[in-house]
């Protein structure tokens, strides 16, 4: 038996234990040592990789869903975005939401009153507006710089805040 | 669920992930009432308000929907949306401490506004009982380090394994183990006395 077998075998008490359900009565202090193990062991890692709670009820109490209207209201919203995206992006990675923050809310609000004054009215009735920085304008929404000719979506929120897309090239989910 | 059946359901997500990369709306949406549940509930337990996990939700779908022609195939859409999801909603809680949402118009209060539908909210009393035990579930996660919250909800919330976890936050499967222990250990310690019943909480091994 090797070093390493030898290291799995310190542990396989902890490991069956974890395996049929019982983590929750193990110590910290042998938890830390499981993890510590499965951290530098792929064979022992590789057991415990299929663990999940699946419909195992957790300490807080289940989460209200939203009702129908609000699911479709939200894929209406994905359904315009994505179609939107598709022709103002091209090429762009994709587009990410910003809500207006507090103490830029104010000039943010400003300032998109005056797209929505130069681009063209939010219809009422309606969700989306595209819209474009007029020339010559910059503004900073939650860290994204936005120059002159970027392109928005905006779009009203599940609680009636507007939410503005911004065209972002900086995507970090790849798949 | 068996290997086999395991394979199938797959396989099947596979061909909805191609169509819906072709542009199909149909697939997309089929993707999107097959998989809200969980980017809400994760998203829910990760930011706490019902109208942010919603925009997690919607920002999610249009970010997968937008990048799905780069997908790599095999790996599972549902992971990858997830792990979006999450990355959107820790966005969100960083940027928390300055949003204020404003309404473009007035609410009307006369209009009537979308209700939660949860069967398992009876009448008034029950539902003052729910929101009481709602709020100290928010205020415990709250108290959780961001990253035994992230893989908790992922956890219990997403139905993900040690695996699909350790892959979407990019730390080892003993890690996500001690995150996952010490959340939990956590949360009954807060929470207990809401769900007694529950006292005995096991994790499952999926058969893959
Ligand atoms: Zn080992």
């Amino acid at each position: 038996m090797n070093a390493q077998d030898e290291r799995c075998r310190d542990v396989a008490p902890l490991l069956a234990r974890a395996l049929s359900g019982g983590l929750d009565q193990l110590d910290g202090v042998a938890v830390d040592r499981l993890a510590a193990h499965l951290d530098g062991c792929e064979r022992c890692a590789a057991a415990m990789s299929g663990c999940a709670a699946d419909g195992v009820p957790t300490a807080v109490p289940p989460i209200a869903m939203p009702a129908d209207a609000t699911w479709e209201r939200v894929w209406r919203r994905i359904a315009q975005a994505s179609e939107t995206a598709t022709v103002t992006a091209s090429g762009a990675d994709i587009v990410r939401f910003r809500r207006f923050a507090s103490t830029a809310g104010l000039a943010l609000a400003a300032a998109l009153m005056m797209l929505i004054a130069i681009v063209g009215r939010l219809d009422p009735g309606r969700d989306t507006a595209e819209l474009r920085l007029a020339p010559g304008g910059a503004v900073q929404i939650d860290g994204i710089e936005v120059a002159d000719g970027t392109s928005f979506v905006l779009t009203i929120g599940s609680d009636d805040a507007p939410v503005i897309w911004v065209i972002d090239e900086r995507s970090e989910d790849k798949p | 669920m068996n290997k086999a059946a395991t394979t199938d359901v797959q396989t099947a997500e596979q061909r909805l992930v191609d169509r819906a990369a072709r542009g199909d709306r149909d697939a997309q949406r089929q993707l999107f009432e097959e998989l809200r549940d969980a980017v809400y509930r994760v998203a829910y337990r990760l930011t706490g308000r019902s109208e942010d996990a919603l925009d997690v939700v919607q920002d999610a779908f249009i970010r997968a929907f937008g990048q799905l022609s780069r997908f790599e195939r095999g790996a599972s859409f549902r992971t990858w949306l997830l792990r979006i999801a999450t990355n959107r909603a820790l966005d969100l809680l960083r940027s928390r401490r300055v949003r204020y949402a404003v309404p473009l118009h007035p609410v009307d209060d006369s209009e009537p506004r979308d209700t939660i539908a949860d069967p398992r909210i009876g009448g008034p009393d029950e539902s003052l009982d729910a929101a009481e035990s709602a709020a100290r579930a928010r205020a415990a996660l709250e108290v959780l380090p961001i990253e035994q919250r992230c893989v908790f909800a992922m956890f219990a919330e997403g139905g993900m394994t040690y695996g699909e976890i350790a892959e979407a936050v990019g730390v080892p499967i003993g890690t996500v183990m001690s995150r996952i222990f010490h959340a939990r250990r956590k949360l009954r310690e807060l929470l207990g006395d809401l769900w007694p019943e529950q006292a005995d909480e096991v994790t499952r091994e999926r058969p893959g």
